[in-house]
């Protein structure tokens, strides 16, 4: 897999994941995306529109991140998933805890309303 | 390389595909490598192919992970035919005796912050193919999943069990 970062703004950085989040790809970006996030009151916006295939160890891999986001006074928002990621992440109850948005737009607008 | 193509033996003119891993965490890949192009094969749809793909990772990774606590070596098989416009995978282990389809998963999350991490894996096989079935055969455990070739879309809502 591969994770692309781009500051938009002083505490708002857009994070595109590419490739499949499976066992190996997760393993891959783990340790870039936990450290990436790990500042204090940041907000995230993780675009998955490049994630062709999301298992299990993937969603895990996002919610260990949401989770020390939120434990750090940030947030971490969800965008652009393909139907099918959007599908697992429905089925694991994901998009039931962690706000996901169909494009990059909604999701800016709705980080900047809140 | 141990995929083969084998024709069926009930004459139908189908083929049935098989696949022999070893129980290690980078045999995983190959099994969702040997997916795509057996899916390409056997005129899957893309979404069936993603569907049989989670399934079979899900399953395998849980085998691997907690079938073998001694840390012996050992193989598992899989098998995947079209059987009256079904696609059918079987895979077969010699593990301990686990049924993933009786197996307790936490409930669905109301926040994030009560989320656990883990027992997502099982959910999705449950959720992603609309037959499941496992059996304790001659001493391995053997998990069939099926799902059909046309209309999954339709039959993945109803195979929606859990109320989570």
């Amino acid at each position: 897999m591969k994770m692309f970062t781009d500051k938009i703004d002083s505490n708002v950085t857009l994070i595109k994941l590419i490739g499949r989040m499976d066992i190996q790809g997760a393993e891959e970006i783990d340790i870039k995306f936990s450290g990436t996030t790990a500042v204090n009151n940041g907000i995230f916006i993780v675009d998955l529109s490049g994630v062709e295939f999301l298992a299990s160890i993937g969603i895990r891999s996002i919610l260990v991140t949401a989770k020390a986001v939120v434990a750090r006074k940030g947030q971490l928002v969800l965008c652009s998933p393909t139907p099918l990621v959007a599908g697992v992440l429905e089925m694991a109850g994901i998009s039931a805890i962690i706000p996901v948005f169909d494009n990059f737009e909604d999701a800016r607008s709705a980080i900047t309303l809140s | 390389m141990l995929a083969q193509q084998s024709p069926c033996p009930s004459g139908f003119g189908s083929v049935i595909r098989r696949l022999s891993i070893q129980n290690e965490v980078a045999a995983i890949s190959e099994v969702s490598r040997w997916i795509a192009e057996s899916g390409r094969a056997l005129g899957f749809s893309h979404t069936l192919t993603f569907h049989v793909d989670l399934a079979a990772s899900e399953a395998i990774a849980n085998t691997i992970c907690y079938g073998y606590p001694d840390g012996s070596r050992g193989e598992i098989e899989l098998c995947l035919e079209v059987v009256n416009g079904q696609a059918m995978l079987e895979i077969e282990d010699s593990g301990i005796p686990f049924n993933p389809l009786e197996a307790h998963t936490p409930p669905t999350a109301r926040s994030l912050e009560e989320a656990q991490i883990g027992g997502l894996g099982i959910r999705l096989i449950r959720r992603s193919m609309p037959m499941c079935n496992y059996e304790w055969r001659n001493g391995h455990n053997v998990l069939i999943l099926g799902s059909p070739l046309k209309g999954f879309e339709e039959t993945l809502t109803l195979a929606e069990t859990e109320t989570g």
